[in-house]
């Protein structure tokens, strides 16, 4: 009989051999194998949901390997961990979202299923299985008798080392089970296809979240960009306006000069004081343009500081020289106290911020009263200081003073022929500098404003 | 200092009568007026100029197209040229005198001013 069932084993006959049963019940797992793989397989690819795709595994394990309960259980930081996909018996209590206390699965556990360890137990309650005891205890309360464990292992693509992200457990309460090699082999599997699910779901989850940053980027980039056009047009308008303010006031100006002359005609001394208040703020209309103009060009940075190597005396000679006829219009002593002190920056600018505190202080200052301007070393720096004997700045507007617009009552500012941008543009040419602008006073006393700049590391001796 | 003959081309007429105005009640010089860089060159090509004084910012033919109009004339390319411009950036005035400007003044200027300035720049 055997023999003829070996020439022709699939041949229908009567009687089934135990033989051609056990090759159909062969074929029909292998089937059901490569059934559970494909269906497997598409759920990873179709869904990317990690829920979906556990709970289609643990299903399918429950009915391939007919056992009582299959579940995932999720290792947590912790230490502990839960079972987060189940697929169990009616008759039989549910382990899901239970989390299971830590000593049941401790540490060295954990680093033996890491290394990819397999465990088949056939009988827990047996002492040979090597199951601690306070595991068996935690079994017996839901019925497990044996149990089939095979880690999921995070690939190394997402951590340094492979890492236990979970297990995948099967139980059978019922009876207890010898686990098979084909059983053990597919629960391995299975895991392994779990593990490359895991590593989807965390790429796409990461792909969406650097998708997320990009288009943050590109909205900031956007933004930026429009702001930099904003601050480049109102730069180019600025410019263009004081620009097209020069022609008019040339000719707004030039007119009140000749007309001053009085070679077209005496005018009345009423007259002649409307012609002066014409000429006087046609004058500060020319500064303000220049000023706004200064002040746009360096903030844009289209003026660069050319650094060359001056003496501190010479600049101070040049801006007391431009401010000594003006001084001795206003009745002020100008004492300027030079040193020789070298220094690396641009002179025009530097003399600019000199004469404009210099003018300030004249201004500002009482008939009869002093201006000094010095120059100090210190260790790293030169400190240049002009000092007046006027009204002083109260100690509140001693910052507010560098700002756009900012003097201290817009009634000095009439008085005083000033346009508001002097002292911000000093502190913008000085911070080109690397250097430090500020102001102290006593009120009522006068005041002080100050300038830093980086000293040559070597001073040299003058020639 | 003898008398000179000044051309001044500019769009502005406001600008051509300061200048013309400020000129002779300074100087006493004759001041001829253009207010285009076409109507300059054409007054340049029949009149005897001692300087012409262009307007760097022009509609159409702008003060540099002038100059180089100007420097294609036997008639005209002699006349020194001085430009009057609202730039007063050091850049853009150097890019003028490398054209071949003989000066640059910058507004806004006292028309009152501006013989002494142009004998200056011209060493008269």
């Amino acid at each position: 009989v055997s023999k003829r069932s070996f020439q022709n084993p699939f041949k229908s006959g009567r009687r089934k051999s135990k033989w051609r049963i056990s090759i159909e019940a062969e074929l029909r797992q292998h089937r059901q194998r490569v059934e559970l793989f494909s269906a497997l397989t598409l759920k990873i690819r179709q869904s990317l949901q990690l829920k979906e795709i556990l709970q289609t595994a643990v299903s399918q394990v429950q009915c391939i390997l007919q056992v009582d309960r299959v579940l995932i259980y999720q290792v947590l930081p912790n230490g502990t961990g839960k079972a987060i996909s189940e697929a169990v018996l009616p008759e039989y209590p549910t382990l899901m979202n239970l989390e299971f206390p830590p000593e049941v699965f401790p540490e060295e556990y954990r680093q033996l299923y890491a290394q990819g360890r397999v465990r088949a137990i056939a009988n827990v309650h047996d002492p040979s299985s090597g199951v601690s005891e306070c595991l068996v205890k935690f079994l017996k309360q839901f019925g497990v008798q044996s149990k089939l464990i095979v880690p999921i292992v995070q690939l190394p693509v997402l951590s340094a080392q492979n890492h236990l992200w979970g297990l995948l457990i099967a139980h059978q309460c019922h009876h207890p089970r010898q686990w098979i090699k084909f059983e053990l082999e597919l629960m391995q599997q299975l895991a392994d296809q779990i593990s490359i699910a895991l590593t989807q779901a965390y790429l796409l989850e990461h792909t969406a979240e650097l998708k997320a940053a990009n288009h943050d980027l590109q909205k900031e980039i956007h933004t930026r960009n429009q702001a930099e056009a904003a601050l480049r047009q109102r730069e180019e308008f600025i410019s263009i306006v004081s620009h097209e303010l020069r022609t008019p006031l040339t000719s707004i100006h030039s007119a009140l000069k000749v007309l001053a002359t009085g070679r077209l005609g005496k005018l009345s001394a009423e007259g002649q004081q409307m012609l002066a208040i014409a000429d006087k703020s046609a004058e500060r209309l020319i500064r303000l343009a220049n000023n706004v103009l200064d002040l746009q060009r360096i903030e844009s940075g289209k003026v660069v500081m050319e650094l060359q190597t001056c003496n501190a005396a010479n600049l101070m000679m040049q801006a007391t020289q431009a401010m000594q006829a003006i001084a001795q219009q206003h009745k002020i002593t100008l004492i300027t106290q030079t040193q020789d002190l070298f220094l690396q920056v641009d002179p025009d600018h530097i003399v600019q911020v000199l004469i404009n505190l210099l003018s300030n202080a004249i201004k500002f200052s009482f008939p009869e009263g002093t201006v000094w301007l010095t120059v100090e070393l210190s260790s790293l720096e030169v400190t240049f200081r002009v000092r007046d004997e006027g009204q002083g700045i109260p100690v509140d507007r001693l910052e507010q003073i560098f700002e756009q617009f900012q003097q201290i009552n817009s009634s000095d500012s009439r008085k005083k022929g000033g346009t508001g941008l002097g002292l911000a543009i000093c502190r913008k040419i000085i911070e080109q500098h690397q250097g430090k602008i500020w102001a102290e006073s006593r009120p009522g006393y006068g005041s002080t404003f100050a300038f830093t700049l980086p000293a040559l590391p070597h001073q040299m001796r003058k020639e | 200092m003898p008398t000179k003959r000044v051309l001044i081309i500019d769009d502005e007429e406001t600008i051509q009568t300061v200048v013309q105005f400020g000129i002779k009640m300074a100087a006493g010089w004759e001041v001829l007026t253009a207010g285009s860089g076409a109507e300059g060159i054409q007054t340049a090509q029949v009149e005897k100029l001692d300087v012409i004084l262009l307007d760097a910012m022009m509609p159409d033919m702008d003060g540099i197209a002038t100059l180089r109009e100007l420097q294609c004339h036997a008639e005209t390319e002699h006349i020194p040229v001085i430009f009057l411009t609202a730039k007063t950036h050091t850049t853009e005035q150097q890019q003028l005198y490398d054209l071949g400007a003989s000066g640059v003044i910058t507004k806004p200027f006292n028309a009152l001013h501006l013989p002494e300035q142009i004998a200056q720049i011209l060493d008269w």
